[in-house]
């Protein structure tokens, strides 16, 4: 009798109440993520957005196995190849068209395939964009909320910091990060993130002192929770939604800066897989003509950008509470 | 006098930041290697070269030799020797600024009146077709990238359509020679027409035209993002209802009440999208060959001229830093509910 008590008691801790208690826990995140998708629906411009960022996501995935789809068997990189050097065939001598057989998007300078360019080059723009967006956001996670919840010291230290990487436009203190460690794509890449998180910084900070005032918060103090458990659990997901829309729309951003010093030859070599490379490699030929090897990377790059651009846009009208009803 | 004192102030708030971007750079300098080679010029000679390291005191410790660098820097403004130019850095600042400011100048000009001009008609006729295509053309225009809507416009209207002169920098020097006329300002569309040369005036203006339309391309489209949400708040707000109760005509109300108030928090996007017209510049005079410090920067960027780039990014701070200051004191005067403080 006393038994069957006592697992009556501790039935809410068997497997099966967890699972509940998860479940009951969950279904208003489950409702609330289906409001949101439902709002997203409805928003053209968000929904073009995803479609372009889930195509430019796969394309980038799978580009080491259909960038080499429609080159010549003689001209398929071998197995110890850098894959960022563009396949070349030595034998073309003028450049040769868009739907020219083997190279669909025709030949660029040093009869590099265009194809395999654009291709190659959307896995390399989307790892430069997750590497610095994603670095600079935990660094301004990190910093942002232990100095927006501390205050003090740590508070002024860190903003004075951010006060002078902020007083001057990114690409250009990248440059002189960036003339400074030498040429190639991955100082680039360590560059824009040098000069990235100070933004997310300021912002996470701001949001975290609005958010520590709140009344939820003293309630979290007062049951007894940590600083790190409060940050980690209470505050950070408060300030998140308006991160995430900036962080969307900066994958584009990095992209975009990242051609333009590529462009002006700091980042790949020529004949790499790199967009802004390849619209510097051509443009010689542009002029003569040859408007495929401008055209095709240059709006590689753009779609690209459009399509964080458009789902950020939209993630934000989806996000802002005032705006959902 | 209030305004006085608070740009003084403002002033002031500066300096500690500006130490902080020269300490920056200063790092980054003594990360790349020996430093003296900053200072350095082709003509020097072994001796010359140690005398210089004793005189500027390389042989001292790193916090010495900043405050050395600082001192030099503020009293004689020395940066240091561009390679890539062939000229003392401040010498080239001094030199290429001017073709900048003019480029930046009318471009920053072009933006406001037609960000302004399209904005506000974005937010009037909201979800019409006007305004649909307004905001995915502005969302277009800050996707592409700079470099490539210069060569496309280049190719169109110069190279297929003939009707752009060639990219060879600010005017044409062969037909109208620079030292024909005074120089006043070193903007040359203001400068030509002082000196009633309206040939010339001409010439400069078709030089301007595609560098100063590819720069503002996406700062147009920042500006009617920011006015047509602002102006959509306004327009909403009770004071409008008031404007219109009164019997005041659609016109009076757009004009009159919602397009001034919709202005002011359109300014501060003004003064942050002065950052990218200055990073714009770096790419758009590559492509135009105009002679300003964004072509000088790309080319030292090249030739590994760091004495270059730590002047251009120094400079760039401080002109960054002024614009906004410029800025919040516009604010301040279109907006008389902000307390300067």
């Amino acid at each position: 009798m006393k038994e069957k008590q006592e697992s009556i008691l501790d039935e809410d801790l068997s497997f099966k109440g967890r699972l509940k208690d998860i479940k009951n826990a969950l279904l208003p995140r489950l409702r609330e993520l289906r409001f949101s998708l439902y709002l997203m629906k409805k928003s053209k411009i968000s929904l073009v957005g995803l479609a372009i960022v889930l195509i430019m996501i796969i394309i980038a995935i799978i580009a080491p196995y259909i960038a080499t789809a429609f080159l010549p068997e003689n001209l398929l990189p071998g197995p110890n190849a850098d894959p960022m050097r563009i396949p070349r065939d030595y034998s073309i001598i003028t450049p040769l068209p868009p739907g020219s057989e083997g190279h669909p998007f025709g030949t660029g300078e040093y009869s590099t395939d265009i194809y395999y360019g654009i291709i190659y080059g959307a896995h390399v723009s989307m790892r430069i964009a997750i590497f610095v967006v994603g670095i600079a956001l935990l660094i301004g996670l990190a910093l942002g909320s232990i100095s927006g919840y501390f205050g003090g010291i740590v508070d002024e230290i860190v903003m004075r910091i951010t006060d002078v990487f902020l007083s001057v436009p990114g690409l250009i203190l990248a440059m002189a990060v960036v003339v400074v460690l030498g040429r190639g794509l991955d100082n680039i890449m360590l560059a824009f993130t040098i000069v990235w998180w100070p933004a997310y910084c300021r912002y996470v900070r701001g949001q975290v002192l609005t958010v520590r005032e709140s009344t939820f918060i003293e309630a979290a103090r007062a049951t007894g929770a940590r600083d790190s458990r409060i940050i980690v659990k209470h505050i950070l997901p408060n300030s998140l939604a308006p991160l995430l829309v900036a962080a969307t729309m900066d994958m584009g951003t990095v992209v975009l800066v990242t051609a333009a010093l590529s462009y002006i030859g700091f980042g790949a070599d020529p004949g790499m897989a790199e967009w802004g490379r390849m619209v510097s490699d051509g443009q010689q030929y542009f002029i003569a003509g040859s408007w495929w090897m401008v055209v095709f990377p240059g709006l590689a790059i753009m779609m690209f950008v459009l399509g964080f651009n458009l789902l950020g846009d939209g993630l934000r009208d989806i996000l802002d509470p005032k705006l959902r009803k | 006098m209030q305004i006085a004192t608070y740009i003084i102030r403002r002033l002031i708030l500066l300096i500690p930041v500006l130490l902080g971007v020269s300490i920056f750079v200063f790092a980054l300098t003594r990360v790349a290697g020996d430093p003296i080679s900053v200072y350095v010029t082709p003509r020097m000679g072994i001796e010359e070269i140690a005398q210089l390291r004793e005189n500027l005191g390389l042989d001292e410790s790193v916090p010495v030799q900043y405050f050395l660098w600082l001192k030099e820097m503020i009293i004689n403004l020395n940066l240091g020797y561009s390679k890539f130019a062939e000229l003392p850095v401040t010498e080239c600042l001094v030199k290429y600024f001017p073709a900048t400011l003019e480029l930046t100048l009318w471009s920053m000009i072009i933006s406001i009146i037609i960000g302004i001009w399209l904005g506000t008609i974005s937010a009037v006729k909201k979800d019409t077709m006007v305004d649909h295509t307004t905001r995915v053309t502005s969302l277009i225009a800050v996707s592409i990238p700079v470099f490539w809507l210069g060569l496309l416009l280049l190719d169109l209207f110069y190279y297929i359509l003939g009707w752009a002169p060639a990219p060879t920098g600010r005017h044409d020097e062969i037909s109208y020679p620079i030292s024909e006329i005074n120089s006043y300002t070193q903007i040359m569309l203001i400068d030509t027409a002082l000196n009633w040369r309206w040939d010339m005036f001409v010439d400069a203006l078709a030089h301007l035209i595609l560098p100063a339309i590819t720069l503002s391309f996406a700062t147009v489209a920042l500006i009617v993002r920011m006015m047509r949400s602002s102006m959509l708040e306004v327009l909403g707000s009770e004071f409008v209802r008031t404007a219109r109760m009164k019997g005041a005509s659609e016109r009076t109300v757009i004009r009159r009440h919602a397009r001034r108030n919709a202005l002011i928090p359109t300014t501060t996007v003004i003064g942050l999208s002065f950052g990218g017209l200055l990073t714009g510049a770096v790419l758009t005079e590559s492509i135009f060959s105009w002679p300003g410090i964004g072509r000088w920067s790309a080319g030292a960027l090249l030739a590994n001229d760091q004495a270059a780039i730590v002047g251009f990014t120094l400079f760039s701070a401080i002109i960054y830093v002024l614009a906004n200051l410029i800025v919040d004191v516009l604010y301040a005067y279109l907006d008389p509910r902000v307390r300067l403080g």
